[in-house]
This record gives C-alpha cells, sequence and structure tokens, in this order.
C-alpha cells in the first residue's frame, strides 16, 4: 500500500490493556489552567519510569466546565488502578493544588474511582469544607488565593495504551514534519493522548536488555547508526525514523487516531523525504489489541 | 393514569397516614389501595376515600386534604405524590426518595430528619422545617425542600445535608446547630445560625453590600460571626447552579397554577454573577466553620 509516494508497511501495532482517567482542571483564566496542566502532566511520558503516561487531551470552553471557567482536560493511563490510585493524588497535590486559582474536577464517570480531594483535604488542616451538590461531593481548602475546590474523586476505566506507528524517512527535516502534521491530527480526536514531548519518540524500546535490570531498552533494528552491523530493519536511504505513540479510552478511538495521524503524516509525502509508515509490535504475543495499518486506513 | 384518592366526607379532626408508604401504593390496585389500613381507631382508606386511577405514571394525588392531615409521604422512596390543599404536621418524615408536591401550607417538622428526595411547597411552611423529631440528634440529612412562601421558626435546626430554599421570610432561629447543608433565604430572617457548625446560608436578597451595616437585625449575636468580607468566587458557581436546579424543579411543580408562587429565587440561577456576594463565617462561639453569602 502506498499513500502519497509513502509505503504503508503491511504490519500492526500492538497495544496493551491500561487503566485510566480523566480530570477537569479549571482556572481563572487559560494560561493558569494550562500552567497547571502542564505542570501536572509534566515527566508523564511512558510507564516505563513516569508511573503513568498524562497529558492533555484538550482544551475546554467555559461552557463546558462544571464551575464555567476556562479549563483543560488531561487523561491519564498506568498499568493498574493502583498505580494511578499512586500517581493522581500526588500529581493533583503538588502541580494543581499549589497552581493560583485552579480547581479540579472529576472528568469521567465510572463505578471504581481514584481520589483526589479525599486525599488532598487534609492539606486544610481542619479548616476544609466539604460540599455535597447535584449528588458529587466536593472539597473546599482554605489557600492563600481563596479556596482549591476539587472534588471528592474522579473515575477509573478500562483503556488501552501503546497504539503507534513510526514514521520513516530520508530527511530529519521531512520527518519532523510529518511528525508534527500527524499529532496535530491525533489532537483533534476525542479520547486519546500522544503523552511524549510534542506527541512524539525517537527511543523506540524493544522489550528487555542485555542488562538484566533494564525491562526496556534500544530498539536497534531501527536505529540508523546500528546499519550493517545489527539486523536492521532500515534500508540505506531510510536514515531517520520518529515514532508516535497514543493512548486511548477506546480501540476505536486509537484507530481513528492512527488513522487521521498516518494521512496527515502521508500528505507531506515523498518528496519532502518521508518513505515509509510502519508500526511497532511484539509478535502479537504480548498485547491484545492489534490495529493492523491496512484496516485502520481503510 | 394517575392514582387519586379524594375525600369522601367531612374529614376527622385528625389523620396520620404515617402508617401508608405511598411508594408502595405504586404496586397496588385500586382494591388493595381501600383495603389498607390508617389506624385502629379511622379503619381504611377504602372507609374515608374514593380511590380511582391506576399507577402506571407512578404517581397519586391526594384531593380534598386539609391541616388535619398528618404524616402524609412518612418514609416514601420513590414515585410522586402531589396533594391538592393543606397538610399537617411531620409532612415527608424521614423520606428516602421521590418527590413530593404540596398546592398548599403545611404546618410544622415537614421533611424532619429526611434523608433523600424533593419536597416542593408552593404555599408557606410552619415551625422545624428540615429540622429533627423531638430527641434526634440531627434534622433533615439529605434531599431539597422548597417553599414558595415564607416558613416558620426552628427552619433547618441541626441541619446536617441537603438543601432548603424559601422564597419568602423566614422566623427566627433559622439554623440553629447546623451541622452541614445549604439553606437559601429569599426574603428576612433574624436570629439565625446560633452554634452553627458547618453548612452554607445563602441571603438572597439581604441588602447588606453597599450599606455600613446588614440591612436584617443583627443576624448574629455580635461577635459570634466574622464581619462581612468579599466571597471567595471559587465554589459559587457550583453551588448557584444547584440553587437554579433545585427552583427549576419547583418551578416546573407550580409554574401553570400558581406561577406567583414561583418567587425571588427564580434569577438566582443566573443572576448570581451580576451582583456582589459577601461572606460571614461563624458561629465562633462554637468554633464553627459554617458561611453566610449576603448580596
Amino acid at each position: 500500500m502506498e499513500i502519497n509516494g509513502v509505503v504503508i508497511d503491511e504490519t500492526f501495532a500492538e497495544a496493551f490493556d491500561m487503566q485510566a482517567t480523566r480530570l477537569v482542571l479549571t482556572a481563572a483564566d487559560q494560561q493558569w489552567a494550562r500552567e497547571a496542566a502542564a505542570a501536572m502532566t509534566g515527566f508523564g511520558t511512558s510507564v516505563i519510569a513516569c508511573g503513568l503516561e498524562i497529558a492533555v487531551e484538550r482544551e475546554l470552553a467555559c461552557e463546558e466546565t462544571p464551575d464555567g471557567r476556562p479549563g483543560v482536560a488531561i487523561l491519564a493511563f498506568a498499568v493498574s488502578g493502583k498505580e494511578l490510585e499512586k500517581q493522581i493524588p500526588r500529581r493533583a497535590g503538588q502541580c494543581v493544588l499549589t497552581c493560583p486559582t485552579t480547581s479540579l474536577f472529576a472528568g469521567i464517570d465510572a463505578e471504581k474511582r481514584i481520589p483526589l480531594g479525599k486525599t488532598l483535604r487534609y492539606f486544610g488542616d481542619g479548616y476544609q469544607l466539604s460540599k455535597r451538590i447535584n449528588g458529587r461531593r466536593y472539597w473546599r481548602i482554605p489557600v492563600m488565593d481563596g479556596e482549591f475546590v476539587c472534588e471528592e474523586d474522579t473515575g477509573r476505566v478500562a483503556a488501552i495504551g501503546g497504539g503507534n506507528f513510526l514514521m520513516i524517512g530520508q530527511t530529519l527535516a521531512g520527518v519532523s514534519q510529518a511528525c508534527r502534521a500527524a499529532v496535530q491530527a491525533i489532537a483533534e480526536v476525542a479520547g486519546v493522548i500522544t503523552p511524549f514531548a510534542g506527541g512524539a519518540t525517537r527511543s523506540g524500546s524493544k522489550v528487555g536488555s542485555k542488562y538484566k535490570t533494564l525491562v526496556a531498552s534500544t530498539n536497534e533494528a531501527y536505529c540508523p547508526s546500528l546499519r550493517g552491523i545489527v539486523h536492521s530493519a532500515l534500508d540505506e536511504e531510510e536514515h531517520y525514523v520518529l515514532e508516535v505513540v497514543i493512548d486511548g479510552l477506546q480501540p476505536a478511538a486509537i484507530a481513528q487516531a492512527m488513522r487521521d495521524g498516518i494521512l496527515a503524516a502521508c500528505r507531506v509525502g515523498r518528496e519532502q523525504g518521508l518513505r515509509r509508515i510502519t508500526a511497532g509490535n511484539y509478535g502479537g504475543k504480548l498485547g491484545r489489541h492489534h490495529f493492523h495499518l491496512a484496516e485502520v486506513l481503510r | 393514569m394517575t392514582l387519586r384518592l379524594q375525600l369522601r366526607s367531612a374529614p376527622p379532626p385528625m389523620m396520620d397516614l404515617s402508617a401508608i408508604s405511598f411508594h408502595s401504593l405504586m404496586s397496588m390496585n385500586v382494591a388493595g389501595v381501600c383495603q389498607l389500613e390508617i389506624c385502629p381507631q379511622l379503619g381504611l382508606i377504602g372507609d374515608w376515600f374514593n380511590v380511582e386511577g391506576t399507577t402506571e405514571d407512578q404517581r397519586s394525588v391526594i384531593e380534598g386534604s386539609g391541616d388535619w392531615l398528618h404524616g402524609v409521604g412518612t418514609g416514601m422512596h420513590g414515585g410522586t405524590l402531589i396533594v391538592e390543599g393543606d397538610v399537617g404536621d411531620n409532612l415527608g418524615r424521614r423520606m428516602l426518595g421521590g418527590t413530593i408536591v404540596i398546592h398548599g401550607n403545611v404546618a410544622s417538622s415537614a421533611g424532619s430528619g429526611m434523608r433523600n428526595g424533593s419536597i416542593h411547597i408552593c404555599g408557606n411552611a410552619g415551625d422545624n422545617l428540615g429540622g429533627p423529631w423531638r430527641g434526634e440528634r440531627t434534622g433533615m440529612r439529605g434531599g431539597m425542600i422548597t417553599v414558595g412562601g415564607e416558613c416558620g421558626q426552628r427552619m433547618g435546626h441541626r441541619m446536617r445535608r441537603g438543601m432548603i430554599m424559601v422564597s419568602g421570610h423566614v422566623a427566627s432561629q433559622m439554623a440553629w446547630d447546623m451541622i452541614a447543608g445549604t439553606i437559601v433565604v429569599g426574603g428576612a430572617t433574624e436570629e439565625f445560625g446560633f452554634g452553627m457548625r458547618r453548612g452554607t446560608i445563602v441571603l438572597a436578597e439581604s441588602g447588606i453590600v453597599g450599606k455600613a451595616s446588614c440591612s436584617l437585625r443583627e443576624p448574629m449575636a455580635v461577635g459570634r460571626f466574622s464581619g462581612w468580607l468579599p466571597a471567595g468566587g471559587e465554589i459559587l458557581p457550583l453551588l448557584f447552579a444547584e440553587i437554579g436546579r433545585g427552583w427549576g424543579a419547583h418551578s416546573n411543580a407550580f409554574s401553570e397554577r400558581e406561577p406567583q408562587n414561583c418567587g425571588s429565587l427564580r434569577d438566582l440561577g443566573e443572576g448570581w454573577r451580576e451582583r456582589q456576594w459577601l461572606r460571614s463565617r461563624g458561629d465562633r462561639a462554637v468554633g464553627g466553620q459554617g458561611e453566610v453569602f449576603g448580596s
């Protein structure tokens, strides 16, 4: 298969079951909301060492938020519910509670819950107030600019992490351009995030390592500098590879994101140096969700 | 179709319906409802009321009621009960769910000990609305009560959760020993909030802003509450959205027949942003962290 001169490999992306939550963060203006979200989602690129994969899903207009203020929706993914329960209150406490004017709300309804104000309330040292409104419980913690309003908890749902595709090209400029176009297109899809910096990663990894303590290490088959000394997946004209990793709430959202992302990347085309699109998998043995490139592009 | 209970003859001096659970009527036919015993002295429902209709829309209507009819909707936990006329004491006592609509006035202790559901009262309410019954530690513990008219003394006494909204004036001793919850008053009140530990009182028309002191009679004993300071806005959008929803339900219940009783709180859900809100905290004499919002 070829789109705009770019070869689409006959392969699939292998994705895994994860646990996810959505938070709605609001503030007096969009700038504070963005800054709090930047802190909250910092160091949240990969579960390999960050504990969770977390990023802004989209910005929210005033009429979309519970308190009528501008905000952002944040999606977070972890390998287990327990890990989410550990990471989310920690980040909420250090990054949102601390940021001027912010409030924090649940962004998803589910039976299983991740604590927010339930644990953060103790910062109020006895001056915290609880308010039950429309069946939801909010904590009000006195802080130096007024009150930090924080919902008791948020929902936790089963989700999928590790949807991906790789862009392979002749020039760095072309691959960068394709990558940015892809990430921009994926940003429009609801229910997905691309957790890496700028939505892309250059360090595609394989499972395990020659060093026993490492769970993941560089994927030498896609490292152009190792062509000729390892069994490489790249030919002589393929000098640069970037990967977009996608976490999503449903398989359909990931498939949609992969489709929109690949099509946007392919619009950059062979003339700009993009030659091939492929996807990362582990032979289909580790993850139960397989996204075949040909199927998502159909 | 709705189940109708119509008073057949002159009422007794007093009738206590607290033994009749109105949600259980929803699974009965007319003959079954007629066989329900009110009390040994008064006999059966069928002895006093003409019963007709069915319960497929989960609604029942009492016609011909008056202040002699007590304990209506006790322990109710579903469906809708509409009362055409006044009712006596203990309306919706220990209610757990559903909706009661009163096209008239209610006497004392309506919503006493209620945990959930809604009571919409078109007219006035008597004393101890949402308060505790004698010897009980707490009053209302959830749900919503709206009153289109005025309300008597000791409203929201020892209230623990839920919301009470009164369009008109409220007599003295409101929210004494309040534990938590929300009270909204459209008219004036006095001597309120003594012993208040937590909870929120919104005085929608208090006229505090722009005056040297509160236009109400000294609302709280001197020194027991803090001065009026600008209210932090963080919780207000959520709080007033709830007020708007609650009063919207009240207006829906009465807008066709009694539009005049949709009252002063109608525009608060949206219009609160146009006003300046101040807040006072207390009761400090008991280490309370309650809050009173005035505009």
